[in-house]
């Protein structure tokens, strides 16, 4: 098969085929590290392996739709995934720190900011809302274990 | 008669304060999400997953379930008053319910559809009752081969009926099963892909790959592709919903054949809510004696989708319920919600847990009545409702993800699993590789690679015995008929450019 010059390829698809391929790869190399067994007495490994080398045809099926497809565009915007991912970041790293009160607080006003214009008013309401609401049903109610702040 | 006397065991249940409240609860939530769009049934319920810890199984299950069906009513509300399917199943229901609404009759359009779906809704509660027991009682005598042969056509079938790339659904698949994989191996005890981090020792939860791929990621996707749709709120008022006699008549015959066809795709695993609505759509279509009505506002063309999806939700519990093998994602997360509680379902379920299995039975009459309510006289409501900015709906989205997934195993780690299966989930999407495989996969991914172990342990290695035994050989032979139908295209093309090879010299 005669691979086309590069810009016409579709790049999005060719690099999703290969993630899958390695992803395969993976399985296998990993869960060679464990007993295989036998088919009658199948090892840890087995299952990992087997799997890795069926998503590995799979991938590999993928790969050759991929090359052969033309270019396309997809819908893609990094602001909204940056601004939807660094709030999930800053809880995992601040709430059992400085609370869920201040760490609620943080994560509207940041993601409120993946949409374009920021409406500064309704994001604040939207996060006095919700700092009421974790503080009174997550904290209180159901006893999730995060301090409420940091003293 | 037993039958009747299990129907009142299951009242009794359903009809406790708690499980009324939470059948409440959920029915709400899913008419509220429903009408909402960009926030699906499926985000919904992996949301409110971490609440069923606290509750007991059954009033968990009858939230969750709860949330599922009300949806379907809820999806038409905002494909009827804004041409934009509020769910994807309500997709059809824009087609003639939009132009019903422009031509001043949105009230009689929401009616319709409310009755319709009540209509499919109980009738396929009716087939649940009495085809779940039977079809477990089949099952009962299932030995690991069956099983593993049940599991494996459901999960092809799962990724290979649905829309768009078969390759890409099986491939999601195996991603699924593998996700399952770390953590401590049940028979050897050695930690599997756990790269000595001590939160993989039980593997990978099921709530934060739940919130991710559909909380997190669907979040994404919204903000990704909106356009940004100003709503205007519009008084309906119970007169105006009437329709008129000629109408009753019209859409009797449509909503008893939806629900027929909802019922029986959803018993099919694999195939949702969505393909039943477009086939009863086709079929209505085809037996009109006036097709070009279709479109242009026409009642039978709203009536047998919505029949036919809540059929098919409801009848999606007879598979999940009665051998354990969920056919969509929705019930592979309910699947999930019980396992968390320890309870298995399989064939033995319904003679085990009789209370659970016909509370749940009872609790959907509950709440397809309840919806009733909610969806004709409080209609109002929800029109409102369709004003609320998605801006102010995000973030509190967000947080409630992010507080829900912590709060199962006081996580950290989950968080950011959450996180990288959300911005996974998100490029999935845009590259249209399905999610829903994933998480069926992740979820029977324990069970599947056990029941196959067992099989040839017992066989002695011989993979003969999947074809030995006929219920097996039945199940084996769909699911390598489904997968040559799949590849069938590749593989004619491939031959096609072969002869062609040999004919130019």
């Amino acid at each position: 098969m005669r691979i086309p010059p590069l810009r016409t390829l579709n790049l999005p698809e060719i690099t999703a085929a290969a993630v899958v391929l390695l992803f395969g790869l993976f399985m296998v190399g990993v869960g060679l590290t464990y007993p295989f067994g036998s088919i009658q007495r199948m090892g840890p490994g087995f299952f990992p392996v087997v799997l890795g080398v069926a998503l590995c045809g799979l991938g590999a099926v993928l790969l050759v739709q991929a090359l052969a497809a033309s270019r396309a565009t997809i819908p893609f915007a990094p602001r909204p995934i940056l601004f939807m991912a660094l709030p999930v970041l800053l809880f995992a790293l601040l709430a059992p720190r400085i609370g869920l009160v201040p760490t609620t607080l943080l994560l509207v006003m940041v993601s409120a900011r993946a949409e374009r214009p920021a409406h500064l008013r309704s994001a604040v309401i939207t996060a006095v809302a919700m700092a009421i609401l974790g503080d009174q049903l997550f904290i209180r109610a159901l006893g999730v274990s995060l301090p409420a702040f940091w003293w | 008669m037993e039958t009747l006397s299990n129907l009142a065991l299951g009242f009794e249940a359903a009809l406790s304060p708690a499980a009324l409240l939470f059948c409440f609860l959920g029915v709400t939530i899913g008419t509220f999400v429903g009408v909402l769009p960009g926030v699906g049934a499926l985000a919904a319920i992996s949301m409110l997953l971490p609440l069923t810890y606290y509750l007991e199984p059954m009033v968990g299950l009858i939230m969750l379930a709860g949330i599922f069906y009300g949806a379907q009513y809820g999806g038409s509300t905002a494909a009827i008053l804004l041409n934009i399917p509020g769910t994807a199943t309500a997709a059809i229901t824009c087609l003639d319910g939009n132009p019903l609404a422009k031509q001043g009759r949105a009230g009689v359009a929401l009616l319709i559809t409310s009755t319709a779906s009540f209509i499919g809704g109980c009738l396929a509660v009716v087939l649940m009752m009495f085809f779940t027991p039977l079809l477990a009682s089949l099952a009962l005598n299932f030995s690991s081969v069956e099983y593993f042969a049940a599991m494996l056509l459901g999960l092809v079938a799962a990724s290979t009926l649905s829309v768009g790339s078969p390759v890409k659904g099986l491939a999601m698949v195996l991603v699924g099963l593998a996700l399952a994989i770390p953590g401590t191996d049940v028979n050897s005890g050695l930690m599997r892909f756990t790269f000595g981090r001590f939160e993989l020792a039980d593997g990978f939860d099921l709530v934060p790959i739940a919130m991710g791929m559909f909380g997190i990621s669907e979040i994404m996707s919204t903000l990704v592709n909106r356009d940004g749709a100003a709503v205007r709120a519009r008084d309906i008022t119970l007169r105006s919903m009437l329709p008129t006699r000629e109408e009753w008549r019209r859409i009797g015959m449509p909503i008893l054949r939806g629900t027929g066809i909802g019922s029986i795709i959803g018993a099919l695993p694999g195939s949702g809510p969505s393909i039943a609505t477009f086939i009863s759509y086709a079929v209505e279509k085809r037996l009109s004696s006036a097709p070009q009505r279709f479109g242009q506002g026409a009642v039978e063309g709203i009536a047998a989708p919505e029949a036919s999806n809540n059929a098919s939700v409801q009848a999606a519990f007879i598979p999940t319920l009665s051998l354990g093998i969920p056919g969509d994602s929705v019930m592979a997360i309910l699947l999930g919600a019980l396992m968390i509680h320890g309870i298995i379902p399989g064939p033995g379920f319904v003679a085990e847990q009789p209370t659970m299995f016909w509370g749940l039975v009872a609790s959907f009459w509950i709440g397809n009545v309840l919806l009733l309510i909610l969806n004709v006289p409080l209609v109002g409501l929800w029109v409102r409702i369709l004003t609320i900015p998605y801006r102010m709906l995000y973030p509190s989205m967000l947080f409630l993800i992010c507080v829900g997934v912590y709060s199962v195993r006081s996580s950290v780690f989950d968080v950011y699993t959450a996180l990288a299966f959300g911005v996974l989930g998100f490029f999935m999407n845009v590259l249209r590789y399905p999610t829903a495989p994933v998480l069926l996969g992740f979820i029977l991914g324990p069970l599947i690679e056990e029941h196959l172990k067992r099989s040839l342990l017992v066989s002695r290695g011989d993979f003969a015995v999947f074809i030995d035994r006929p219920i097996s050989a039945v199940l084996m032979g769909a699911t390598a008929a489904l997968i040559l139908v799949s590849f069938w295209p590749y593989l004619a093309s491939a031959a096609r450019r072969m002869r062609r090879i040999g004919q130019t010299p």
